[in-house]
């Protein structure tokens, strides 16, 4: 009995291991993809893919969870950790996606 | 270097899922960029007005938008409909646009579903925006009902169809009337002592008569008694109730509630007599105007009338007219309104509702009031419900209790100030100046006052809630009968025929309904139809009885 669960453990990290490389690969895409999006976080402004409008992404805040109002981040709020993936574009209104 | 990890950093916790991090990593850069951005548009934007109107405008349109009129500039203020249908106040003096505004906001969505029923006559419509408009001046519902009236001659057969279906009329004239059902309990949630309390403190608050304890108390309970009964308000009733004992005691026995039963069981023990005939005086006083009278229609014959009992515009007309007194008009609307904000908690949110009261100092000049609570609490909390309350006034700040005026502005999301010299003060903080503007700031402030005080008609000042007073010109409304080429009396009738017809009936009518009810159940003394001491008949058990049943039947 013992030792059939020592090789099932054994069976599991082989697997493990197996994969680790598919997964390191595909995480380190996802990584790059990622790089690419959060660009306009770096930059602090993304262009409105409607109007083309630029929007500032770093303004004085209004959360609309918790209404705490700081200056940072439209897309995060240091009070309630609110993530917002999305707002509307400032000047056609029409959403655009961040993250 | 630093700076390089850093963003690795952020795009790895995007990458598993954790943008907070990202964000949080980010967070001084982004403080720093943030003030830089706010101060850029202070120093730019904001200290010019056509600036700081332009970004107001920016941020306060959205999708089905709502025109409030022309900026200083020529541009449209078109504010998005779930923010233009948020709870507001309009003031102004009496003739400075404030009817025309309501009109051009009511209307515009209402005409839009016309327009589109005329180009798409099979698509299934409804209204969008539901409506309850109570008038005490009638100018309003005037123009509403013409404007209506003009709509359904625009339309085809759906659109006519959709507003005959979906405006109803609460209205007392000479020729027709709505009937009027205060003592008839259709809240499921409001008990009938409840309902007979809110219907008591607005008649003695109402009335320009004094209500003593003694007398309050049998108001109170008299309209428990024809809330437990379904009665309509009927002085004939109130004259032998209260004077023949055997009658009274005939009544009492179909009371289920024995609150009400021992009060009048031991009526002429604890009701001094000069009480009793002062309360019958405001009996008689309130139900000798025959318009209103003949409101007062059992509810039971209401039932089998078929008329629109609710309906998704309600157009309410209470002004002090030939047939009704000011004071029994400010006790109808506000019935109606205490009605409309108990109902309001259970409505559909998935509707829009607007509902505007007129002249709304009257109904708020009594802090005590209990209709007032109810108002305030549906400002704070009917949002909801997806419900805005309009209320429109003229020397709002004065007219009103100071607590009042303070939780209406609080709970308000608009204000729009017409022509008027103390309600303006409410704007100068909002007010943009001219950057270079020399004068000291009492100066300028005194300029303010004088220019609102002496405003052209349809101008006035629109402050949204965080955006600065922006002056606009109202949106033209032209007068109902020139689109047509129709009189207005023309107008009228085509409202009157087919669409107040539908939940008004002729007064001749009411008037004879009331009186059978009165012979049956007043002059009689008959109780109601019940099962139990109706006579039982015979019962069919043998052939013979069957013989029996059929020759008597011939008989008869």
């Amino acid at each position: 009995m013992k030792k059939l669960t020592i090789a099932w453990h054994i069976t599991v990290a082989f697997l493990h291991v197996l994969a680790l490389p598919i997964y390191a690969a595909k995480w380190l895409r996802r990584t790059m993809d990622s790089r690419l999006r959060t660009s306009a976080l770096r930059q602090g402004f993304v262009d409105c893919p409607h109007c083309g409008f630029r929007n500032a992404l770093d303004i004085l805040a209004l959360c609309r969870r918790c209404g705490t109002a700081e200056f940072g981040s439209r897309l995060y709020c240091t009070t309630c950790k609110q993530v917002t993936t999305a707002f509307p574009c400032n000047r056609c209104t029409a959403t655009i996606k961040v993250l | 270097m630093g700076r390089l990890v850093r963003s690795f950093v952020a795009s790895a916790a995007v990458a598993v899922g954790r943008p907070d991090l990202a964000l949080r990593i980010g967070n001084d850069d982004s403080y720093a960029r943030a003030l830089a951005n706010e101060r850029s548009q202070l120093l730019t934007e904001t200290l010019t007005p056509s600036a700081a109107y332009a970004a107001a405008r920016r941020r306060l349109g959205g999708p089905q938008s709502m025109t409030f009129g022309a900026l200083p500039s020529g541009d449209l203020l078109k504010v998005r409909r779930e923010l233009g249908l948020m709870s507001a106040l309009i003031l102004g003096a009496t003739g400075a646009g404030k009817s025309r505004l309501l009109i051009a906001l009511l209307l515009e969505p209402l005409k839009q579903l016309i327009d589109d029923l005329r180009l798409e006559p099979t698509r299934h419509a409804d209204v969008g925006v539901e409506l309850e408009l109570i008038d005490p001046k009638f100018e309003t519902f005037d123009l509403f009902r013409k404007y209506v009236a003009a709509l359904w001659l625009d339309a085809n057969d759906a659109g006519r169809a959709l507003l005959e279906r979906s405006v109803r009329v609460i209205d007392w004239s000479h020729d027709q009337v709505t009937p009027l059902t205060p003592f008839d309990n259709h809240f499921p949630e409001i008990s009938n002592a409840y309902l007979a309390h809110l219907r008591a403190d607005v008649s003695a608050r109402t009335s320009p008569q004094t209500y003593t304890d003694a007398m309050r108390q049998l108001l109170y309970m008299f309209d428990w008694l024809l809330i437990e009964l379904r009665y309509p308000l009927s002085y004939r009733f109130a004259v032998r109730f209260m004077h023949d004992a055997a009658f009274r005691k005939g009544v009492l026995t179909q009371v289920a509630e024995p609150e009400v039963r021992y009060y009048f069981d031991n009526f002429d023990l604890t009701v001094p007599r000069q009480t009793r005939d002062g309360f019958l005086r405001r009996v008689q006083y309130g139900t000798s105007f025959p318009e209103l009278r003949a409101s007062y229609i059992p509810p039971e014959a209401i039932d089998k009338l078929g008329l629109t009992k609710e309906a998704p515009i309600t157009l309410v007309n209470t002004a002090c007219t030939t047939t009704l007194p000011q004071a029994l008009g400010y006790e109808r609307a506000t019935w109606r309104a205490t009605d409309v904000l108990c109902a309001a908690p259970r409505r559909d949110p998935r509707r829009p509702k607007s509902f505007v009261l007129e002249e709304a100092v009257r109904f708020l000049e009594d802090a005590n009031a209990d209709h007032v609570e109810t108002l305030l609490t549906g400002l704070r909390t009917l949002r909801s419900a997806n419900m805005g309350i309009v209320l429109t006034a003229q020397d709002f700040s004065n007219a009103v209790p100071a607590s009042v005026v303070r939780t209406v502005l609080l709970n308000t999301t608009w204000i729009a100030g017409f022509r008027a010299r103390e309600d303006a003060q409410l704007f100068w903080p909002h007010v943009v100046g001219v950057p270079d503007d020399q004068r000291t700031e009492s100066a300028k402030r005194e300029a303010y006052l004088k220019e609102m005080a002496g405003l052209a008609r349809q101008r006035y000042l629109l402050l949204v809630k965080g955006n600065p007073a922006l002056p606009l010109r109202a949106p033209d409304v032209p007068k109902p009968s020139d689109a047509h080429d129709v009189s207005e009396d023309e107008l009228l009738d085509v409202f009157n025929r087919k669409i107040a017809a539908k939940s008004m009936l002729r007064t001749a009518t009411a008037m004879e309904l009331i009186a059978e009810w009165e012979a049956r159940v007043v002059e009689q003394g008959e109780s109601r139809p019940s099962t139990k001491n109706a006579p039982r008949k015979p019962s069919i058990t043998s052939l013979a009885d069957l013989k029996r049943f059929f020759t008597a039947t011939e008989e008869e």
